[in-house]
């Protein structure tokens, strides 16, 4: 058993997480953050990608708004790396008309945010594909984010500011002291899910920044915390149908919203209160749905390949809350638990959006400093992330960068153009234990054949590192183990750069968990799962093709059976009986 | 006017063709593309595994395929066909004809033959070079892959079945073959067509060979190579075949997705389609 002492213990690796750890260092707190998967495995790995402008909830919801206007300008200096500067249209279908568009645009003057109606001729200039049919159009600073990178990125910046970051290190319960009235949190019972051993980390204040599951963590020291977890489906289309953020002029309903990210559009989404934030099961007509709405703003749009559907669970929490998830506030909410429930030494940090990460990070290390008795300001705002000084992410960027540097025969996935030296790197420079794991950090497998012709070269790579390792005496430090090297992580061309300059072959400490036949069953079977509730047309011919590759031509599911399971074997696990209800479509933010 | 139309350029259409043909009547075969026959191992299976899934009987290989027919549900195609009826001859024949040799064991069960991942793969009948790599098969096997191949799978494959059949695994540079750092399985067939990359690659593979040790080597699928013989076949088979295939092929690279949405569908598949890259094997 593991002990480590630390001051501020920050439990969740989602954006809320890391910004709060990130946070805390730079303020000069001794940092521990813990995430029991992959950073962003949870509901930040799974939203649509979209930089609020805060247009979204300027007349339902105006204080997160106001959140969303403030923080979209500061992410942008802070994260400029992390996002591409779609901008955003609120477009009037004939649907929409009414008082709503006027409501909207009195409210965003209001509120300070920056909103231009323009020519409807005009917007149709720039977005071909809109609906003739729109009769108004509202100009915003809406952007696309890539929350993957995003998040790594504050990672990286917390451990340079000298922040611990423990990935797959699942808390089993917090620990106390004291009896009821004067209970304090000391820290956390930890299980390190790959070495299989457990952690206590002994803290003067917990941060609980785990989302949808904020609930359940508090409830193992019987503190009672309802989060409303709001499930939202999306549907990944193959192409870019539009390059601006197109958001429905109404108030915020299912399938509002297309946002282009990296190389597809992303319809979302639906909100449906659920029981579980673990298991979701994506039902037919949410993803009717969301064509049905997709149609609406971008006619024909429902014609185009589907490449996915998968669903994130909103954390949202309003105190004494029973009505539906959708009218719930997007609002962040910092609960007090000395204040709350008696219980000093821990804060829990849920609600907010993608968008206010930053924010809410800076509201609750600003509270765990009133409780610790210091006063330390907070300096993310005015501090960027590393990686910055690439400027605004472009869709052209990678393509850009392989042709310059001829990297063509490198590719390892020609759909996301990753090259061989993009995997290895960050195989060595940040934690991995699944080859989904690198999916998060260079994109592996998202594009159209959804791991076809990727998914063997990244094993046999990761294995052929993994040989080299073996026979080094000095091979580079355990994959799992690795820190944080992110800031290029999406730039094959940089990459290739400094790769050149290093000597020897690139090598990894040999692990049980990433065996080669088990990195490819999970990796398979982690991708089949978030197309079985889109199969038809393009994507079922090419489902087909992958399993020829896989199951006729490698005979893939009948490799010698591996006693050893990675921890997320289970989860990646999905029903296709004929007949059985469709399950959950995997994480993916595009 | 022909005497048969035949729809489908699979197994199934292509024999019926010639068996047809060889009866004198004149035959044309119709199909949709290339169909999905390359994306097949190359050998021929009869029955691999039981019916069913995913128990341990329904997962371990069939070792007598014809036998095993008796005992398939009385709806399965092979069922229905019954074993006694069961001619793959024919094929055979037309095959070594055109110089592909294949067969099976003697005792008529399945070989088992290393998959490019390493499983084991149950298969009927094979070419001569397959069976050479039969894993049971007495002759301690070498298996050699090439040190940096972008697409190689060969160290997983020495992982996984080779440790199981005792077999070392080696690896030679690719600077063997070619100077680049990664190349495809398609340009690595087409850098050993020359003689003297040939020449230097049996002189490394001397070295690493003990007596009596069979080699295993990566396959390659030469699919940048089918522009040449499908007009041939084209003439011989009278098979009409669409050009935007082989147009597919000699386009090569697929482009960034996304950055052609412009081009709508057709365009995409074309580009897209993983048009001249080599089968895995």
């Amino acid at each position: 058993m593991r002990q480590i002492d630390t001051e501020i213990l920050v439990i969740g690796g989602g954006s809320t997480g890391t910004g709060v750890a990130w946070d805390a260092a730079l303020r000069g707190f001794k940092v521990v953050l813990v995430e029991k998967r992959d950073l962003t495995h949870g509901t930040t790995g799974r939203y649509h990608g979209l930089l609020h402008s805060g247009g979204r909830y300027v007349v339902k919801d105006p204080r997160s708004a106001k959140e969303c206007i403030q923080e979209n300008r500061i992410l942008r200096r802070t994260h400029t790396h992390c996002i591409e500067d779609t901008g955003g249209f609120f477009v009037v279908t004939p649907e929409d008309e009414g008082d709503f568009p006027d409501m909207f645009k009195a409210a965003c003057d209001e509120l300070g945010l920056p909103c231009s109606e323009i020519p409807v001729s005009e917007a149709r200039r720039r977005e071909p594909l809109l609906n003739p049919r729109i009769s108004r159009v509202f100009e915003v600073n809406d952007g696309a984010a890539d929350s993957f990178l995003a998040t790594h990125a504050t990672a990286q910046a917390a451990r340079r500011a000298g922040a611990t970051v423990l990935v797959y290190h699942e808390v089993r319960e917090l620990l106390s002291q004291g009896s009821d009235g004067d209970r304090r949190i000391t820290g956390a019972r930890i299980h390190d899910m790959v070495r299989d051993e457990e952690v206590i980390v002994n803290a003067d204040m917990v941060i609980n920044a785990s989302g949808a599951w904020a609930g359940l963590l508090t409830a193992t020291a019987d503190i009672p915390v309802t989060v409303i977890p709001g499930k939202g489906t999306m549907v990944a289309m193959n192409h870019r149908v539009v390059n601006t953020v197109i958001n429905r002029c109404k108030m915020p309903d299912d399938g509002d919203i297309i946002v282009p990210i990296h190389t597809v559009a992303v319809i979302g989404t639906t909100d449906e209160k659920v029981a579980d934030p673990e298991n979701l099961r994506i039902e037919p007509w949410e993803v009717q749905l969301m064509l049905d709405e997709g149609e609406k703003m971008v006619p024909g749009i429902s014609k185009a390949r589907v490449l996915r559907a998968w669903a994130g669970v909103r954390p949202l929490y309003q105190e004494g809350f029973t009505g539906e998830s959708r009218d719930a506030t997007r609002a962040l909410t910092l609960l007090d638990h000395r204040q709350r429930d008696g219980v000093a030494g821990l804060l829990t940090i849920t609600g907010g959006k993608w968008t206010t990460f930053r924010l809410m990070a800076e509201v609750t290390v600003d509270a765990a400093c009133a409780q610790l008795g210091v006063s330390r300001p907070c300096r993310t705002a005015d501090t960027r992330v590393p990686g910055v000084d690439q400027g605004h992410y472009w869709l052209g960027h990678r393509l850009h960068e392989v042709e310059e540097d001829r990297l063509q025969s490198e590719l390892v996935c020609e759909c996301e153009l990753v090259t061989r030296r993009m995997l290895e790197h960050a195989a060595r420079s940040n934690p991995t234990v699944t080859l989904d794991d690198l999916r998060r950090d260079v994109r592996l497998g998202m594009g159209p054949c959804q791991g076809g012709f990727c998914t063997y070269r990244a094993v046999g790579i990761i294995h052929e590192m993994q040989q080299n390792g073996a026979k080094s005496a000095n091979g580079d430090a355990d994959a799992t183990a690795a820190g944080w090297d992110v800031a290029y992580m999406q730039s094959p061309g940089h990459i290739a750069a400094q790769q050149a300059s290093r000597t020897g072959r690139p090598s990894l400490t040999p692990s049980p968990t990433m065996a080669p036949n088990l990195l490819l069953r999970d990796f398979l079977q982690e991708r089949w799962k978030g197309v079985t509730p889109i199969l038809w047309g393009q994507q079922l011919k090419q489902e087909r093709l992958d399993e020829l590759i896989y199951l006729s031509l490698m005979n893939a599911d009948h490799l010698p059976v591996d006693p050893v399971t990675s921890p997320l074997t289970d989860f990646y696990l999905v029903d296709t009986t004929p007949g059985a209800a469709p399950t959950q479509g995997e994480e993916d933010n595009a | 006017m022909r005497d048969l139309l035949v729809i489908g350029a699979g197994w199934s259409g292509l024999s019926a063709a010639l068996t047809a043909a060889n009866h004198g009547l004149t035959v044309r075969v119709i199909a949709k593309g290339l169909g999905s026959m390359h994306w097949t191992a190359g050998s021929f299976d009869l029955l691999g595994y039981p019916f069913g899934h995913g128990t341990d009987a329904a997962d371990t290989p069939v070792t007598d395929p014809l036998a095993a027919i008796a005992d398939l549900p009385a709806a399965h195609p092979l069922a229905r066909v019954g074993q006694d009826d069961v001619h793959i001859d024919a094929m055979r024949t037309a095959l070594a004809a055109a110089g592909i040799r294949y067969a099976g064991r003697e005792d008529g069960r399945n070989l088992l033959l290393p998959s490019p991942v390493g499983a084991a793969r149950p298969a009927f009948l094979a070419t001569e070079a397959q069976r050479a790599g039969a894993l049971d098969r007495p002759e301690p096997m070498l298996v050699v892959g090439f040190q940096g191949m972008a697409i190689s799978t060969r160290t997983c494959w020495s992982r996984t079945c080779v440790a199981r059949a005792s077999a070392p695994a080696e690896h030679l540079p690719l600077d063997l073959i070619t100077p680049r750092r990664d190349i495809n399985t398609v340009q690595m067939a087409q850098a050993l067509d020359a003689p003297d990359v040939q020449k230097r690659l049996g002189a490394a593979l001397n070295r690493l060979v003990r007596p009596g040790e069979r080699i295993g080597l990566p396959a390659s699928w030469a699919c940048t190579t089918m522009p040449r013989p499908l007009p041939q076949w084209k003439r011989r088979g009278r098979a009409p075949l669409r050009d935007s295939h082989l147009a597919a092929q000699r386009t090569g690279r697929a482009s960034a997705p996304g950055a052609a949405r412009a081009a709508g569908d057709r365009g995409r598949a074309r580009r897209g389609g993983h048009g001249g890259r080599g089968l895995p094997g």
